[in-house]
């Protein structure tokens, strides 16, 4: 019989928080915007991309992790709040400065890297009224003036560097893009490592920036984001996101390697399927049944912790998805305390699962919406299905399992 | 690294798109023939670029409009090259359904030229983009455009074409700069060979000489200065190299597992090893003494049987930087020793530029056409061989019986790469 592959760490930062505590709490907090816009935790509010609804980053101390300060001056933002979850995985699964280090490969999925809002909102207003030429010139210059440094914070896999040369990781290492996919295909490669044995441990992430004001700005113009009034997901008629930022990593490894180290298995994962079905041809909701049906059990209640883009359009199909399957699943969409965070949605699902498996208990439901999403449930569970529904394309499940 | 004994994987197909050719023989024609793709760009205003010069790809010789978007021009040239490796390959249409589908690219981001239109377009109707938030009559001042989507999506060209080849499983996008398209290969041969797919149609391209592009590329002094004469600024190993010349193109691989049954088709090659290391030396710099490069390669030929000495050219990485080029030849010195000065050494960027996401591909394509044709393409523009650099660099095109070629990609961020290509599966 194959190795089991299990989950040894697992780190999140976003909105939710930057700790294993802070997170719980806010996921249990049932924090909504009020009428002024902002959530009395500050998970949700309208000012910074005004009249778009987001979710900021939360404070946290980046030293906590990353020591050097010459490594955080050349570090870009995402890449620090990225290493600062990579950080949280690595220290709970008993492997910062462990000689398993050398064992660990890195399988990241990440953003495009860090845009430049001040040069980008100067190009903007510098640029007005010249003609084309003037402003390919305009463009040019503020450019060229940029710090050399700035670019390193741009480049996708400039991220595996730092998580590499940070924590000294020196297992292979490959980075992945793709928004949402980015993701599932990256746990999705893990697994299939670990499970073949072809890898021992696999460190995998992914970060994401949403809040970037060149992807919030395109996202507007695209009509994909949500303004006027905040809802749940299973809420919102429209087809708009409410973007957020944030990190996830996962320790995945087999039970084996757990064993042998002394390491705390957290969660076993049995199960991961991933899939980008052309969504004009397709019948996404049929789909979406297809991939839950083999993950659903007949001997114990399952719940499913949604974690999609939280576009209304396709969360109505999530839903008919959900409501005619077999099972009576406890539905809970962690996208309403994280909001759209593409490359690290998938896993920030699974690392959420994880932590309620260890904690016994689902979290909180964001707003009823109905007699069968987002209903309270307060007993103990065993497994969670993690389901993913990207903005664009692709479509990820997981089975997390307490044994 | 990949610890289990290495199945040997048939290409079966191969498709390039280059500054110097629009399918693979044309482009391996005009590079025995020494042909540079470098030129002046004309594509957009370069009034105050230090370089100006890129081995392009304008959009026209695509058959696309002279305006397409850097997007539109990724998306055909990877249909391209989809195509011509797909009908090499003879694969039916259930192997496509059923492979696993690799691309890699760059990050995709809106370029000012379309920016400022889109800018232009909304202020005329009174509207101003400001940091610290976005004038809400934005929305409120048009029609939503959803097609703007794609053009700022990581996903949507390898979606597009996953959908538009009928493949069944979700692409797997990679990006680890200079050496993504070595390690889409790799990715499809890990695959392989964990026995998750039995065929992978790889492709990996780059249109990167934007005003973007090549700023950010100067910033970090990595670039060629030498804009008088286009054809003659790349110049790997040459003693006057002064940074390295962008380049844009697309290369296409269907790699095939041997071991269920045996492929009765024309086979380009195979492959037999990847290596792979990573470089925490510093950001962007290889660690001086070369080791990772050298235990990049010596990882290549595990589980391979081979050995140093069965080594017959090198495919280098060589982008024409001072560092890269020393510290690489450092690498393959370390690692080969006394075979080091006699194994023929090439580099394609000479002629096509650094095709960034693109090399690794170009070049492993370039390395089975070299095996194919029994011929090693030049490094042109090599007058004075750097006095450090004790290598048999080919500067002509050179005819010898090979059987074995190693292509190395060495990206920034300390990812190198290694693959091992053989003429035949039994060496």
């Amino acid at each position: 019989m194959k190795d089991r592959v299990v989950i040894t760490g697992y780190g999140v930062i976003g909105s939710i928080g930057s700790s294993h505590d802070s997170i719980w709490a806010s996921i249990n907090s049932n924090d909504q915007p009020g009428d002024s816009g902002k959530s009395s935790l500050g998970l949700i509010e309208n000012t910074t991309h005004s009249p778009y609804f987001s979710h900021p980053l939360c404070d946290f101390d980046p030293r906590e992790y990353i020591d050097k300060k010459i490594n955080l001056r050349a570090m870009g933002k995402s890449q620090v709040y990225g290493a600062h979850a990579a950080g949280m995985a690595l220290s709970q699964a008993n492997l910062l400065d462990s000689h398993y280090l050398d064992q660990v490969s890195l399988i990241l999925a990440s953003t495009g890297g860090d845009g430049n809002d001040a040069l980008d909102a100067k190009i903007y207003t510098s640029t007005e009224n010249k003609d084309k030429a003037t402003q390919q010139a305009i463009v040019n210059e503020a450019l060229t003036k940029q710090k050399p440094t700035t670019f390193l914070t741009q480049l996708p896999n400039m991220f595996a560097y730092w998580v590499a040369h940070i924590f000294g990781v020196g297992g292979s290492s490959v980075t992945l893009m793709g928004e949402e996919l980015a993701g599932m295909n990256a746990f999705e490669r893990s697994f299939m490592a670990v499970r073949s044995g072809q890898k021992r441990i696999a460190l995998v992430g992914g970060i994401s920036d949403g809040l970037a004001l060149y992807k919030v700005t395109q996202l507007a113009l695209a009509g994909r984001l949500i303004d006027d009034q905040f809802r749940s997901v299973w809420d919102r008629r429209e087809s708009g996101i409410c973007p957020g930022a944030g990190a996830a990593f996962l320790v995945v490894e087999s039970e084996s390697s757990a064993k042998e180290r002394g390491a705390t298995i957290r969660a076993y994962v049995d199960d991961v399927n991933v899939t980008a079905i052309n969504r004009q041809r397709e019948d996404l909701c049929a789909h979406l049944g297809s991939m839950l049906d083999p993950l659903l059990s007949r001997d114990n209640q399952q719940a499913l912790c949604s974690i999609g883009c939280g576009a209304g359009d396709l969360a109505q199909l999530e839903m008919e998805a959900y409501k005619a399957s077999p099972a009576s699943l406890i539905v809970r969409s962690l996208t309403n305390y994280t909001g759209a965070i593409f490359e690290s949605a998938f896993l920030s699902g699974i690392a959420v699962s994880a932590l309620c498996l260890e904690r016994e208990k689902l979290f909180s439901p964001f707003a009823r919406t109905d007699d069968f999403f987002e209903r309270p449930y307060e007993e103990e569970l065993n497994e969670i299905i993690v389901s993913c529904v990207g903005l664009f394309s692709g479509e990820g499940f997981a089975a997390v399992k307490r044994q | 690294m990949n610890n289990m004994k290495n199945e040997p994987l048939a290409v079966t197909g191969i498709g390039l798109f280059t500054s110097v050719g629009k399918d693979k023989q044309s482009t391996f024609n005009s590079m025995l023939n020494g042909t540079s793709g470098v030129r002046k760009i004309e594509r957009y205003n370069t009034h105050g670029m230090r370089t100006f010069i890129a081995a392009y790809i304008p959009a026209e010789e695509a058959g696309l409009a002279q305006n397409a978007s850097q997007v539109d021009l990724m998306y055909k040239m990877s249909e391209t090259v989809m195509t011509e490796a797909i009908a090499q390959s003879g694969i039916s249409e259930q192997d496509i359904a059923d492979a696993l589908f690799v691309y890699a690219a760059p990050p995709i981001e809106p370029h000012w030229e379309s920016r400022l239109k889109q800018h232009d377009r909304h202020r005329g109707l009174g509207v101003r983009w400001t940091l610290g938030g976005i004038n809400e009559d934005i929305v409120k001042s048009g029609q939503p455009d959803a097609s703007l989507l794609p053009h700022c999506l990581n996903s949507s060209n390898a979606v597009l074409l996953q959908h538009d080849f009928n493949i069944k499983r979700p692409p797997v996008v990679v990006n680890t700069a200079c050496a993504s398209g070595a390690s889409a290969i790799q990715i499809a041969v890990d695959t392989i060979q964990m026995g998750y797919a039995k065929k992978a149609i790889v492709v990996a391209v780059d249109a990167s000489a934007t005003q973007e592009g090549l700023t950010r590329f100067s910033l970090l002094s990595a670039m060629s200065r030498k804009n008088e004469i286009p054809e003659l600024a790349s110049r790997p190993f040459d003693v006057d190299r002064d940074g390295f010349v962008m380049g844009e193109g697309a290369a296409a691989l269907v790699i095939e597992s041997t071991q269920e049954s045996a492929i009765d088709r024309d086979v380009s090659g195979y492959i037999l090893g990847c290596g792979d290391s990573t470089d925490i030396y510093h950001p962007t710099r290889s660690s001086p003494d070369g080791g990772p490069i050298s235990d990049c390669m010596a990882k290549a030929l595990i589980g391979t049987g081979l050995e140093i000495g069965d080594i017959d050219c090198i495919n280098a990485h060589g982008t024409s930087t001072p560092e890269n080029d020393e510290v690489e030849s450092l690498g393959i010195t370390k690692l080969f020793n006394e075979y080091a000065d006699k194994i023929p050494v090439t580099a394609n960027k000479s002629m096509l530029g650094h095709t960034l996401s693109a090399a690794g591909a170009i070049e492993v394509c370039i390395s089975l056409l070299t095996l194919e044709h029994q011929v090693i393409p030049p490094t042109i523009n090599l007058e004075n061989q750097d006095p450090s650099i004790h290598l048999d660099i080919v500067s002509e095109p050179r005819e010898m019986k090979m059987n074995t070629v190693l292509s190395n990609s060495l990206g920034f961020g300390g990812q190198n790469v290694s693959i091992l290509l053989a003429k035949t599966k039994e060496i």
